[in-house]
């Protein structure tokens, strides 16, 4: 079965050409998206448990080089796995009406999105790294304007505007590549850089800095993160929470399998990305400390954990190759963590607003007294993001102490340690002014559909996993840098 | 602007556009052309149809199908891409047949994948060029 891991690119694709059929017949389109998404799991789940990974495929026949090429290495296979829980536990999160958009172009779009994300972790070209994304982000663009108030069209146009800049960023870096290397291919690309790196490093540097800065863009690196806080919060719950837990996170995909496997090491460009990312992780947190409003503080909440993937991604490509490999490990874990959790903070806030009407933290009071199981759903992925033990954000964040202690980066260190702390205080201000605190307001509440508390319930569920056997995930993360 | 010399010229170019387009489309695997330019020549020769004929039903039938066709050309993609795994071949790989047409020589899988390709460009660009001159606000947000 390990050779038809292609099929994996063809569910999202059926599903959003048959969502398009039967547009406008809502049994039948959420009907196809449960199906077709829960498939893509135990597909991409089967794959994976039976470890039937690094299969290769050329499309059309050609010879390698020339054709595209796919590969289903354990890292994409990984990535695909938590990105199809998203996939089916944002279908059932959206199955009530309230929960998403009201739009009937909604589920194709849905799907196309989830076709983008696919393609980008399976290809092995840079090109169609450039084509997958700007499926995604295309996408993702006409999703995040498919509402009409000004706050959001405004946010969503900056969203769009930035988003095409790194994406000609991108193209053009893309095209200076091939300039250089006369090919795209990431296993011919890594020995013609390394080989261009011997003679010219400088040019090599330049390559890797105009490439990064494509990818910075995207996934809301310091100083060009405004656009995230801008667009998120004023989405749909159902659809904030996607892509809040997808759209950065496969930046920095990019960045750890294009620098961390196929660009050569550099030390300049390994110190200026590690720096950028110690300040991404400190400057989010503070913009999450001064706002009021839940998911506003969870949009610069990702920003911060941009920040410290950031860290993991830039020491996976430090020049010392074993630190380079337990650091891919690292991130790759911190990502998969953090897509899980985010998602599920979006979500469960996202029941808030639909409950309560508002999502200011002045409006809100005394939630746990009417909401007992809410603010304990609440509880897992907010200890989990600050890291508090045994949860699985504690695990993610050791590994990147035990990096930075081991090469002896201890300013590292204390960043991410004011860091996790200013997260944990911005969590305590949403839980101490919204959870705690007398019931002021006794109006009754809005009942919400149980499909969206049982996507939250798969959600919180992955995190115990991962929290209780995290030697599961780290075991095979870090056989990704053999 | 003489609106009869104009509305007489597009109805001459129209049907000489669609037969460009045809030619396009159809030699596209080795020369120039293909799919996608044949599409955008098919849909020039659509808009000046709709331009020259204020009575043509074209607008309207783009308006009721739009959906339907674009879905069904979207399924037909990935079932011709799909189509080499039952002859034991790689995905994507085109399967020749020796029944001759013109222009193109043999008939092709490659020339059904161009084929929905054609069809899409052409009429998702007439669709846009029908939304954007439309200021009523009936077909917004398609």
């Amino acid at each position: 079965m390990g050779e038809y891991f292609f099929l994996l690119i063809f569910i999202p694709l059926f599903a959003s050409a048959l969502s398009l059929y039967f547009r406008g017949n809502k049994a039948v389109e959420n009907g196809i998206t449960l199906i077709f998404s829960f498939s893509y799991i135990l597909f991409a789940g089967y794959l994976l448990l039976t470890s039937q990974y690094n299969h290769e495929l050329v499309a059309g026949d050609w010879p390698s080089g020339i054709g595209i090429k796919l590969k289903s290495d354990l890292m994409a296979l990984l990535m695909i796995t938590v990105v199809g829980f998203m996939y089916f536990a944002g279908a059932l999160y959206g199955l009530s009406k309230k929960t998403i958009e009201n739009h009937r172009n909604y589920l194709f779009l849905y799907h196309s999105l989830f076709l983008g994300l696919t393609g980008a972790f399976l290809t092995n070209d840079l090109f169609n790294l450039f084509v997958w994304f700007e499926i995604t982000l295309m996408s993702s663009y006409v999703l995040v304007v498919l509402g009409e108030e000004k706050e959001r069209l405004i946010g969503g146009l900056k969203y769009i505007i930035l988003n095409f800049c790194s994406g000609l960023i991108f193209l053009l870096s893309i095209g200076l590549i091939y300039q250089a290397t006369k090919t795209l291919d990431f296993s011919t690309l890594s020995e013609r850089l390394n080989y261009l790196y011997q003679e010219n490093p400088a040019y090599v540097r330049a390559l890797a800095f105009s490439l990064f800065s494509a990818f910075a863009i995207k996934s809301a690196f310091f100083p060009l993160f405004f656009w995230l806080p801008e667009s998120y919060p004023r989405l749909s719950p159902g659809l904030s929470g996607v892509l809040a837990g997808l759209l950065t996170k496969l930046g920095l995909y990019a960045m750890l399998r294009v620098f961390g496997q196929v660009f050569p090491h550099d030390m300049t460009f390994f110190t200026v990305v590690l720096i950028l990312s110690a300040l991404t992780l400190l400057i989010g947190v503070w913009g999450a400390v001064i706002q009021g409003h839940i998911r506003k503080i969870l949009s610069y909440h990702i920003i911060s954990q941009v920040g410290f993937i950031g860290v993991a991604v830039s020491f996976s490509f430090y020049p010392d190759k074993k630190i380079s490999m337990l650091a891919q490990g690292a991130a790759l874990f911190y990502i998969i963590h953090h897509i899980i959790v985010k998602t599920n903070l979006f979500f469960i806030s996202g029941l808030i607003q639909i409950k309560k009407g508002s999502e200011e933290l002045k409006d809100l009071s005394g939630l746990f007294r009417r909401y007992p199981f809410l603010a304990l759903l609440f509880l897992i992925p907010a200890g989990s993001l600050i890291g508090i033990p045994p949860l699985s954000g504690f695990w993610a964040k050791l590994s990147l102490f035990k990096i930075s202690i081991e090469t002896r980066y201890l300013w590292v260190c204390l960043f991410m340690i004011l860091g996790s702390f200013f997260t944990l205080f911005s969590m305590v201000k949403i839980w101490s002014n919204s959870f705690w605190g007398e019931v002021e307001d006794h109006s009754p509440l809005e009942s919400v559909h149980i499909s969206s508390y049982l996507a939250i319930i798969l959600l919180c569920l992955l995190t115990i996993c991962i929290s209780l056997n995290p030697n599961w995930l780290y075991i095979l993360s870090n056989k990704v840098g053999l | 602007m003489n609106e009869v010399l104009i509305k007489t010229s597009f109805k001459i170019l129209c049907p000489l556009l669609a037969l460009v387009s045809l030619i396009l489309f159809l030699r596209g695997h080795n020369l120039p052309g293909g799919g996608f330019i044949g599409g955008l020549t098919l849909s020039l020769s659509m808009i000046l149809l709709i331009l020259s004929n204020k009575e043509s039903k074209l607008e309207s039938i783009l308006r009721i199908y739009f959906v339907k066709v674009m879905a069904i050309c979207l399924m037909g993609l990935a079932l011709t891409a799909l189509f080499p795994l039952m002859l034991d071949k790689t995905l994507f790989t085109g399967i020749w047949t020796s029944i001759p047409l013109p222009i193109a020589g043999k008939f092709s899988s490659i020339l059904i994948f161009d084929l929905f390709i054609y069809l899409i460009v052409a009429i998702s660009t007439t669709r846009a060029y029908v939304e954007f001159t439309d200021f009523s606000g009936e077909g917004r947000f398609l």
